[in-house]
């Protein structure tokens, strides 16, 4: 429709027609017909030519009104994308739980071989059926820990039992338990007064988790072993080296597979004072017992060491893995998988009680 | 007369045949493969129309920067579920408006403006558009680096209804085509040319009423 000279925009139907289509013309988004009827129109309408004129300075000047964002914007928005993708590269190390828990088949045998030499001093409390279901519950148990669970003198609850050792791993695992036989008599022997009223719940974390090789384990974690002064009466200063020596030997040994190179030396264990049972750590990298929540803490604190987390980056640890409150609405879980004696332990604890976190300001999300 | 501002499904695609260009999809999967540098290079090219978006709804800088980065990082998380089969520029987009909606009804609960307008396009009715009861005269900081006439514009350019402003910023200021405008917005190309005539008609209007030229 091609409006007439005479009219107006605001008064002639082709006119307005037009107006609908000047926009689209100055962007040159018309068609052909399109376009060819606005520009014979234009040439006879000045109210027309006038407003496309005006459209056409409007267009350039809203061009100019665009903002441009504060420049830290960029380096901001990149440096939390740089912060969550090595929380997704670690994570995903993390997932690296196959070999991680193999090599718990291997140390498992070996520390309940530990205790099968320790039930001279305290077989109930190694050889309970609890501690028996914690083993399996990370993954551990098979037949020749439920062998060295029977030479103890404790059978295997029937509802707990787990299936037999595979094949794969069952020449491995039965030659750890000959090996862990061999090297099972503690460095400092228990006497029985001085029993260790704690049971072992868990054994190795993955070494890469620790930050440290084997070598330099090794070297740190000398016999001279330094234990901290009781927390609790019941047990004896004695009996914090029982556990770290046997996986010091452990460590030792010339038979270590590859798999068991890659492990840093540290268990989990609970000592009880007959109401109150504390989950501590063994660290043997750091020559130290350590309660589990300041062991969490201290985890924390090396994650904000390598991430950059605010230092009341609230955190919270959970059977699934540990909760990171990194911002209001942004919630991200480090999965167990690298932490598969943690999460063991974790979920005896945490369900109940969480642990308490030792990072400076923490706040524990209930 | 109040609704809930309207949502796009970022996981609904608009156009299934869209395609990016070759260089932008590589871009996209070595972003989605944790390639920093690559989400660094998506990030140039759109963080200005999502500040720009965020703070035509927000007339906040502070506020638009923050839906920004959160827009960003979304992206970052999800980069993995773009499938491609919607334009990259129309994904980003979405996930934009939705942010910005979001962050408007989380923190606008007390003072926004819920705006009923009629679609004419749709001849939806009743259809709110959201927003903030923040005018640029309302933030000194910007205040003091416009000038009147600039702060004129964008308060034309606030006045417009949601969905004429959107196409104003994507076309005036980002330089989108008509066609790409139309695929991000899931509308004929009719309606989109339609509805920025009006926008840039009413912003003409707008100032002329106001006595800015």
């Amino acid at each position: 429709m091609i409006p007439s000279p005479q009219n107006t925009p605001h008064s002639c139907p082709d006119c307005d027609a037009v107006g609908e289509l000047l926009s689209a013309y100055l962007d040159g988004e018309l068609t052909a017909g399109e376009k060819e009827a606005v520009e014979a129109h234009l040439q006879t309408c000045d109210a027309c030519r006038q407003l496309a004129e005006a459209l056409k300075n409007l267009r350039t000047e809203i061009s100019g009104a665009e903002l441009t964002p504060p420049p830290a914007l960029h380096s901001n928005i990149m440096k939390q994308v740089h912060r969550e993708n090595r929380i997704r590269r670690l994570t995903a190390a993390g997932s690296v739980g196959v070999a991680a828990m193999l090599c718990l088949v291997i140390i498992g045998n070996a520390v309940l071989g530990s205790l099968t030499s320790a039930d001279r001093a305290a077989p109930e409390a190694y050889h309970d059926a609890e501690a028996y279901s914690t083993y399996s519950s990370v993954g551990v148990m098979d037949a020749s820990v439920e062998a060295d669970l029977q030479r103890a003198g404790t059978a295997a609850p029937a509802e707990t039992a787990a299936p037999a050792g595979k094949g794969d791993t069952g020449s491995l695992t039965t030659a750890t338990t000959a090996w862990a036989e061999e090297i099972l008599e503690p460095v400092c022997t228990l006497a029985p007064e001085e029993a260790f009223s704690g049971r072992i719940v868990a054994a190795i974390l993955p070494q890469a988790m620790r930050g440290i090789s084997l070598d330099e384990a090794l070297r740190q974690s000398t016999l001279t072993f330094a234990p901290e002064k009781a927390e609790s009466d019941s047990f004896s200063a004695t009996d914090d080296l029982a556990v770290p020596n046997t996986l010091l030997k452990m460590a030792r040994n010339p038979r270590a597979t590859l798999a068991e190179q890659q492990l840093g030396i540290l268990c989990t264990v609970e000592l009880t004072d007959g109401d109150n049972v504390i989950p501590y750590v063994y660290d043997l990298t750091d020559n130290r017992r350590i309660t589990l929540a300041d062991f969490l803490g201290e985890a924390m604190e090396e994650l904000a060491a390598t991430f950059p987390l605010e230092p009341d980056t609230p955190f919270c640890p959970t059977a699934e893995g540990l909760v990171v409150h990194l911002a209001e609405d942004e919630i991200i879980t480090l999965v167990w998988d690298a932490f598969p004696v943690l999460a063991g332990c974790i979920s005896r604890f945490a369900m109940d009680e969480p642990p308490l976190m030792a990072l400076e300001g923490a706040r524990i999300i209930p | 007369m109040i609704l809930k501002p309207h949502r796009i499904d970022p996981d609904h695609p608009i156009h299934a045949d869209a395609k990016d260009p070759p260089e932008l999809s590589a871009l996209i999967k070595r972003a989605a493969a944790g390639d920093e540098d690559a989400f660094s290079a998506l990030l140039d090219r759109y963080e200005k129309m999502v500040y720009n978006l965020a703070f035509q709804y927000t007339r906040h800088r502070e506020d638009s920067a923050d839906i920004t980065q959160d827009v960003f990082i979304k992206l970052w998380r999800t980069l993995g579920s773009f499938r491609g089969d919607c334009s990259f520029s129309g994904w980003v987009f979405r996930i934009a408006r939705n942010t910005t909606l979001d962050y408007l009804r989380r923190q606008n609960n007390h003072s926004t403006l819920s705006l009923t307008v009629e679609d004419e396009d749709t001849d939806e009715r009743g259809r709110e558009i959201e927003l903030a009861d923040d005018h640029p005269e309302h933030d000194p900081a910007l205040q003091a680096e416009q000038n009147e006439r600039s702060a004129a514009l964008q308060a034309a350019i606030a006045s417009l209804r949601a969905d004429h402003r959107e196409i104003l910023v994507l076309r005036d200021m980002r330089g989108f085509s008509y066609t790409e405008i139309a695929e991000m917005l899931g509308l004929e190309m009719g309606t989109v040319k339609s509805r920025l005539s009006r926008a840039r008609i009413h912003v003409k209007e707008f100032l002329e009423k106001g006595n800015f030229f």
